[in-house]
């Protein structure tokens, strides 16, 4: 009855044949976080009885013949920066302990309307800024291999969520790696989408042209799935991008051979990723040839323009969206939440104007590297889960994460486990596709995991 | 034109965006406005007039 979950694959299936019932699996989604969020704190609202009266509808319409997809009847959870109406958006902060969202996130919407089952808010970084220490209304989520190990932010409560087996599926959202390193420290998988793909109304912003909304799943079919149901365009948000949606799922299994991968590796070394990490990353690329994929070294960005570029234009958005409370309010923000915002002070106009135009610059670099390979392959993150005690909680990284370059890019990312460092904890790597080439993304990874046994790996829970 | 010098830099961005600062975490933020500081040199790289970012004001023929 607590067993982890099954995959959205799988209980897809399950739930299709008849052979699993949503009411069942969403009472055993609400067990196990009972047994386990309270050590794990990946949840800061479960909402029970609305996935109860959910679930009991979802399996009706089944039975009834009126089986909306394959995402029916089957339990999900939402960083607490998706508005659902009737529900608080708390952004993890006290600055909005009072806000009650009046109507769906596009992307909670579609979830819905494709039968999913919510089971609650999951924890983030305050404001999907902050860090893992602050003190906060809520509790900061643990990391399910380690608690004494960061879970990755800022979507920390996905991460932990899925990696517990608590759900098959999160939403978090990515604005320079907050997707990618929780689903790399926790060994899931997690996907920043191409900018424009997956629509961000009704997520609360932390910078506009560098967020994006994207899943965190168990497998690369299911992020598949769920990417099948988010994608599409939205006139409500300026930034969404009206492209054809292909089937995401109809190239799985189809192998890779004849593709080439670029290995980035200069671009992991420029990151400073550690050698247990580049070792895995020689073996995935062993593997990738082993399934008949060319491997090319690449050259992207440097960090130094990256990073400058994703810091310019992070700190000047954020900044013009919290300026108003940082001045009236401050208080209510944790100190590492507040201290990254109040950097944005130091960004003058022109330099904000000047990221963009090298932003640009530094795309069409990445464009034209996509040109003579189908993918790049470059770290998830730079090692294995730092102890807590061990991050940087600074008013500005030292060092700037592996994965900001493909936000200011715009570039599709899918980080996923490749492997365990010496403490035990999971290693990841990157994919990344050509703008919109998603099913390619998708293809690749699939072909990889297949191939590996990495995402069978199950953090060491009680239960 | 002379190079402010980075205390007041620091000072003029924190007054004119209207921010204050607990004295204790004051070190701190200078460090952090020290690193953004070397962190922007890039910004400063010459750029061809096609990476304007038009992007946000690109209009659309509303026939279409």
């Amino acid at each position: 009855m607590t067993a982890p979950l099954p995959s959205l694959a799988e209980a897809s299936r399950a739930i299709a044949a008849g052979s699993l019932s949503p009411v069942a699996l969403t009472e055993q989604a609400l067990a196990r976080i009972a047994a386990l969020d309270p050590s794990l704190n990946a949840f800061i609202l479960v909402t029970a009885d609305r996935a109860r009266a959910a679930a009991a509808a979802a399996e009706a319409e089944i039975k009834a013949g009126r089986r909306r997809g394959p995402l029916h009847g089957i339990p999900y959870a939402l960083k607490d920066i998706y508005d659902v109406a009737g529900l608080r958006t708390s952004c993890h902060s006290r600055q909005c302990l009072d806000h009650v969202a009046d109507a769906d996130a596009e992307t909670t919407r579609r979830l819905e309307a494709a039968g999913m089952v919510l089971l609650g808010k999951l924890s983030t970084h305050e404001f999907a800024r902050g860090g893992p220490t602050d003190v906060l209304p809520f509790p900061n989520a643990k990391n399910p291999w380690d608690p004494a190990r960061f879970a990755g932010g800022s979507s920390s409560g996905s991460g932990a969520a899925v990696a517990a087996g608590l759900v098959a599926m999160a939403m978090g959202s990515d604005t320079g790696g907050s997707i990618r390193l929780p689903a790399g420290y926790c060994g899931v998988v997690g996907l920043k989408p191409t900018y424009g793909l997956v629509s961000r109304r009704g997520i609360f912003p932390l910078s506009f042209t560098l967020d994006y909304a994207g899943p965190l799943t168990r497998s690369v079919e299911d992020c598949a799935m769920a990417v099948q149901a988010l994608a599409g365009h939205d006139p409500g948000d300026p930034g969404s991008a009206d492209e054809p949606i292909p089937d995401y799922l109809a190239a799985l299994g189809a192998g890779i051979s004849g593709l080439t991968i670029g290995r980035a590796r200069a671009y992991d070394i420029e990151s400073g990723v550690d050698a247990e990490t580049m070792d895995a990353l020689d073996a995935a690329c062993d593997v990738l040839r082993g399934l008949g994929a060319t491997v090319v070294d690449v050259a992207l960005p440097s960090r130094l323009r990256g990073d400058a570029v994703t810091q310019g234009i992070l700190l000047a958005e954020a900044f013009a969206i919290h300026q108003d409370w940082l001045r009236e309010r401050p208080h209510l923000y944790g100190r590492v939440t507040r201290e990254r915002l109040t950097m944005g002070a130091f960004v003058s106009g022109a330099e904000y104007v000047q990221a963009q135009r090298l932003r640009r610059v530094i795309t069409a670099e990445v464009d034209a590297v996509l040109h003579g390979c189908d993918a790049i392959l470059c770290a998830g993150t730079t090692g294995g889960a730092p102890l807590l005690s061990d991050v940087d909680e600074g008013p500005f990284r030292r060092q700037h994460p592996v994965t900001a370059l493909f936000n200011a890019t715009g570039h599709p990312a899918i980080v996923m486990p490749c492997g365990f460092a010496a403490t035990g904890m999971p290693l990841s790597l990157s994919l990344v596709a050509p703008s919109f080439a998603e099913a390619r993304l998708f293809r690749i990874a699939d072909a990889y995991e297949r191939a590996t046994p990495w995402n069978k790996a199950r953090p060491p829970l009680p239960i | 034109m002379p190079e402010v010098d980075p205390e007041t830099e620091f000072d003029i961005c924190l007054a004119r965006a209207g921010i204050t600062l607990p004295p204790e975490r004051r070190p701190a933020m200078f460090e952090a406005f020290l690193a953004w500081r070397s962190l922007r040199a890039p910004l400063s790289e010459p750029l061809p007039p096609a990476t304007e970012p038009a992007f946000g004001v690109r209009q659309k023929d509303p026939a279409r």
